[in-house]
């Protein structure tokens, strides 16, 4: 895995592996993304923002791309177009809205919507974010939100739901 | 190893793609050894866990992969040390999904769980209820194993 990444493409909750060379730059990084597919060919690779995964501003483009503890480990990075994306969450018909980066994991916009409607206890432990609708795709708390966002919307409508008990 | 199997070809694969090694990366799940394709079809995993729902913080599951991903897999708890099934006092007990999927079923017991193939008859109204986790051919194990861990892991709770 030395030489490889974990990438996440815009409007991409999958990931992909990136093979890239110990120096490699950001810049390169995107670049190789996109022949990959993981990002849109027929763009100016300036135009994407490499973002470490749940850190809240991109790096520079000719940012090296390694572990930065100096080990073998290199964190997942996202891309994406938008430098910051609006979060709309609905629950029980009240609203909250916010920017994220496209970089924050789904996890943390769902614990920031769980304080926002004033939820404590066990509810706080059995709620999910769907996107678009109450029975919309249910999102990975470990992806960045910006894999489930395109360009140019840098925006996304989020329903709080109950995660549906296994029951029957 | 034997490759003429296509169950265990096809499993091997998807253990090498992004979504299964980027759960590895961040340590959310794991082979339980490099050795475990040699006991095909079974092949043991673990997964990250609350440590609420068990102290080790860690759930070892032994999967039954025959005929993946064409069946459901099915898994057991298991004790990695001792290499044998994990006393059912011993399974992760817990709210919502917790104590709902680790309850034993079949036998040998496996998991409660949509994705799981000694759950999955029976519950026909799952395939509504869990369009995402209701297992399919185009499904893989890190799917199961995404469900698990949100199971294990709910990403709202705040100690």
């Amino acid at each position: 895995m030395k030489n490889q990444i974990h990438l996440y493409g815009e409007g991409q909750p999958t990931p992909i592996v990136i093979d890239l060379h110990e120096n490699a730059t950001a810049l390169e990084l995107i670049v190789i993304a996109q022949k990959a597919g993981a990002l849109p060919a027929g763009i100016e690779a300036k135009e994407f923002l490499a973002f470490v995964v749940d850190v809240e501003e991109p790096v520079a483009h000719d940012h090296r791309v390694h572990d930065p503890k100096g080990g073998a480990h290199r964190p997942p990075i996202h891309c994406h177009r938008c430098h910051k994306i609006e979060i709309t969450v609905t629950f029980n018909l009240a609203k909250h809205a916010r920017f994220f980066a496209p970089s924050t994991h789904v996890s943390r916009i769902l614990q920031w919507a769980i304080h926002e409607f004033g939820l404590t206890g066990p509810d706080t432990a059995n709620k999910e974010l769907r996107l678009g609708s109450t029975t919309g795709q249910i999102l990975q708390d470990k992806a960045p939100i910006g894999s489930y966002v395109g360009h140019p919307h840098c925006s996304a409508l989020l329903y709080l739901t109950d995660i549906v008990q296994v029951q029957g | 190893m034997n490759l003429a199997l296509p169950d265990l070809c096809l499993l091997k694969l998807h253990l090498e793609e992004a979504p299964f090694t980027a759960g590895v990366a961040r340590g959310a799940w794991s082979l339980a050894s490099d050795s475990e394709l040699e006991h095909w079809p079974y092949c043991r995993l673990w997964i990250e866990a609350q440590p609420r729902f068990i102290e080790s913080g860690r759930v070892g599951l032994r999967f039954k992969l025959d005929n993946y991903p064409a069946s459901a897999p099915t898994a057991q708890p298991w004790d990695l040390k001792l290499d044998t099934a994990l006393p059912l006092d011993k399974w992760p007990k817990g709210p919502g999904n917790v104590s709902n999927v680790f309850k034993p079923t079949g036998n040998p017991p496996g998991l409660y769980a949509p994705c799981d193939r000694a759950a999955m008859p029976g519950h026909d109204g799952w395939k509504q209820q869990f369009p995402q986790w209701w297992w399919t051919p185009s499904h893989m194990i890190v799917d199961y194993l995404t469900f698990i861990h949100r199971c294990l892991n709910p990403a709202g709770y705040a100690p």
